[in-house]
């Protein structure tokens, strides 16, 4: 009666956060917890051996291919997706709204009279990554926002990337006036190498980012909270509700909430 | 399920309602302690004293410490608190190919949401919804909602799903219950709210007298060439260059975008979309006075450019009497659905929200 956590790295900011809020209520539940750390997109043969049929599985964002995901999912009782979608395995996950997110962060900026928008990139072979962008340019659409791809910013969810992507954007002579960055972990970055650069947060500029920490209270970093502990106490409930018998598809959606700080709404 | 207020009626009908008039004047803020209850309801103290008890065995009445004495002196009342989070609610909204829930608390406070496709078995979908949503109770589960697109027939749904579920479910027209979302939840105006929603057909819902009414009707006699497939096809037509995309809002941002950069073919087709509307919007506005009306459905993607096109469409075919205090407006239909959802599961199972 195992829990297994399979993540691509333990020791992430996010990964470890979800590990921390699932295993505290499988715990709880009286299952032990294994952290397996794999991938990213292992293959099957990566597996580790001692997977009963009467075992759990979270998988913690892309650390599984889908082949694995589904020899996964067809072995043991329960399998619940953290921050991760298949198109070709029906299984269940549990993710942040980034639609509602994204949502939330763009009409704040618009609200401010901000039109001139940058975007900053995750990293676009996770589902989060994309999800988040699809978002972004829905809402450039729906407001009326022109963004041209050079807008659209390398970071990959690494904030030093996002840092020189923004430095080299300031460096073409581009004028913008507010950026949104797909973690607020880059946010945070994007936010230092505008003010390296001399521009005014948030006078010139505004910074939004996705996600919440005590990095981005500490940085008065505007952001749509999404809390990732319980994202993962979340996930756990879905994963004890298949081993209690229950049969779960589709996928849970936890609510986004819009937390404005000093780097907007000057 | 052992919240009293589901007993039936008979023998138990007074005594539920007098628990509910005791819940509802503490939900709105109307009686804060037993004398003040007592007051507001017309119920003896004793009466009062037994219910708030009963309440607070389940949960949904907390003491809260002590007020101020009255003015003529005596003793200072213990003070009452609703507790909004004793129970939760899931609202189900189907249509878009998925059905889409929440749960929500009898505030209408989200803690989650839970999305599935429909794969051509709404039924099967809203159970699947429920079963997703039940893993995330916080509290015990009151009563569902269901908001169903017009063709499916609502009472029979009810019944299956109540055998099903266990539960009272509660089932309703998802433009029905749009108008009743944007009353309880969504900062609806005061007055008529109508919801249309543009997908299938025109669907349209109303809520009247603060709540206390609603219903829906289908539109689409009236108002032809907006069912989903036709306007896909003319979009296609007009924009045939756009990818292959996962849903219809999408197609339609997409025109939205080719209208706003000046494309004659989109912002024709734009301007062609209204006056197909216009012509059904043009009854509802003069028969109903709506303060609000409410678009949802994948035309709403075209946001407040296509609402101008509706406006001066409206201002066409009536007098400006009729239009001039018209407001219009977009929403996203399985969202303000499913909240409406919550509000029918929470008005019909406690009565608290209307009326």
């Amino acid at each position: 009666m195992t829990a297994w956590i399979f993540t691509n790295d333990a020791g992430a900011v996010f990964q470890s956060a979800v590990v921390k809020g699932a295993s505290a209520v499988l715990e709880e539940a009286g299952r032990s917890t294994r952290v397996v750390e794999v991938g990213p997109l292992a293959a099957p043969a990566d597996l580790p051996d001692g997977l009963a049929s009467q075992d759990g599985a979270l998988v913690v964002a892309s650390a599984l291919s889908d082949q694995a995901l589904a020899k996964l999912y067809e072995h043991v009782g329960g399998v619940t997706l953290v921050s991760h979608m298949t198109e070709g395995v029906q299984v269940p996950a549990v993710l942040h709204d980034n639609a509602q997110g994204m949502r939330q962060l763009v009409e704040h900026l618009v609200s401010e009279g901000r039109r001139s928008l940058v975007y900053v990139r995750g990293d676009l072979s996770q589902v989060d990554g994309r999800q988040r962008e699809a978002a972004f340019r829905d809402e450039v659409l729906r407001h009326g926002l022109e963004v041209s791809e050079e807008r659209f910013l390398e970071g990959g969810f690494v904030p030093g990337v996002a840092s020189g992507s923004v430095s080299d954007l300031l460096r073409r002579g581009e004028r913008f006036d507010a950026v949104v960055a797909a973690d607020y972990l880059m946010a945070i970055e994007a936010l230092r190498a505008l003010r390296t650069g001399a521009l005014d947060v948030p006078g010139d500029v505004s910074v939004v980012g996705f996600g919440d920490g005590p990095e981005a209270d500490g940085a008065g970093l505007t952001v749509v909270a999404a809390d990732v502990e319980e994202l993962g106490r979340r996930a756990a409930r879905q994963l004890l509700a298949q081993l209690d018998g229950g049969r779960i598809t589709g996928h849970t959606l936890l609510s986004t909430r819009l937390v404005v700080r000093r780097s907007s709404g000057a | 399920m052992s919240l009293p207020l589901n007993r039936p009626a008979g023998m138990e009908g007074l005594r539920r309602n007098n628990l509910r008039a005791v819940l509802r004047a503490l939900y709105r803020g109307e009686a804060r302690s037993r004398s003040e209850l007592a007051l507001v309801t017309g119920l003896t103290k004793p009466t009062v004293s037994t219910l708030v008890g009963e309440l607070m065995e389940e949960g949904l009445v907390t003491e809260q410490g002590r007020g101020e004495a009255s003015p003529g002196g005596g003793k200072r009342p213990t003070l009452l608190r609703f507790e909004t989070r004793a129970r939760q609610v899931v609202g189900v909204s189907v249509g878009d190919g998925q059905a889409r829930g929440v749960l929500s608390d009898l505030a209408g406070t989200v803690s989650a949401m839970h999305v599935t496709d429909l794969n051509g078995d709404p039924e099967a979908a809203v159970l699947e919804v429920v079963a997703g949503l039940r893993a995330q109770l916080d509290a015990k589960l009151a009563s569902v909602g269901v908001g169903l697109p017009g063709p499916l027939s609502a009472a029979t749904m009810a019944d299956a799903l109540t055998g099903r579920l266990g539960l009272p479910v509660h089932v309703a027209g998802r433009a029905e219950l749009g108008a009743l979302g944007q009353l309880a939840y969504g900062g609806g105006a005061d007055g008529t709210l109508v919801s249309v929603v543009v997908d299938d057909g025109v669907e349209v819902g109303v809520c009247l007298s603060g709540g206390t009414m609603h219903y829906g009707s289908d539109l689409s006699a009236l108002a032809p060439g907006l069912e989903w497939s036709s306007v896909e096809a003319e979009i296609r037509s007009v924009l045939p260059d756009v990818a292959v995309v996962d849903r219809p809002g999408a197609l339609v941002l997409a025109l939205r975008s080719a209208a706003a950069a000046g494309d004659l073919r989109s912002m024709h087709l734009c301007a062609e979309l209204a006056g197909r509307l216009g012509a059904a919007l043009a009854w509802i506005v003069a028969i109903l006075r709506p303060a609000q009306v409410a678009l949802g459905g994948p035309l709403a993607e075209l946001g407040s450019p296509f609402l101008e096109l509706l406006r001066s469409d409206a201002a066409e075919r009536l007098p400006a009497w009729q239009t001039s205090n018209l407001e219009l407006t977009v929403v996203y239909t399985q969202q303000v659905s499913a909240m409406g959802a919550v509000a029918l599961a929470v008005q019909r199972e406690l009565e608290l929200l209307f009326g």
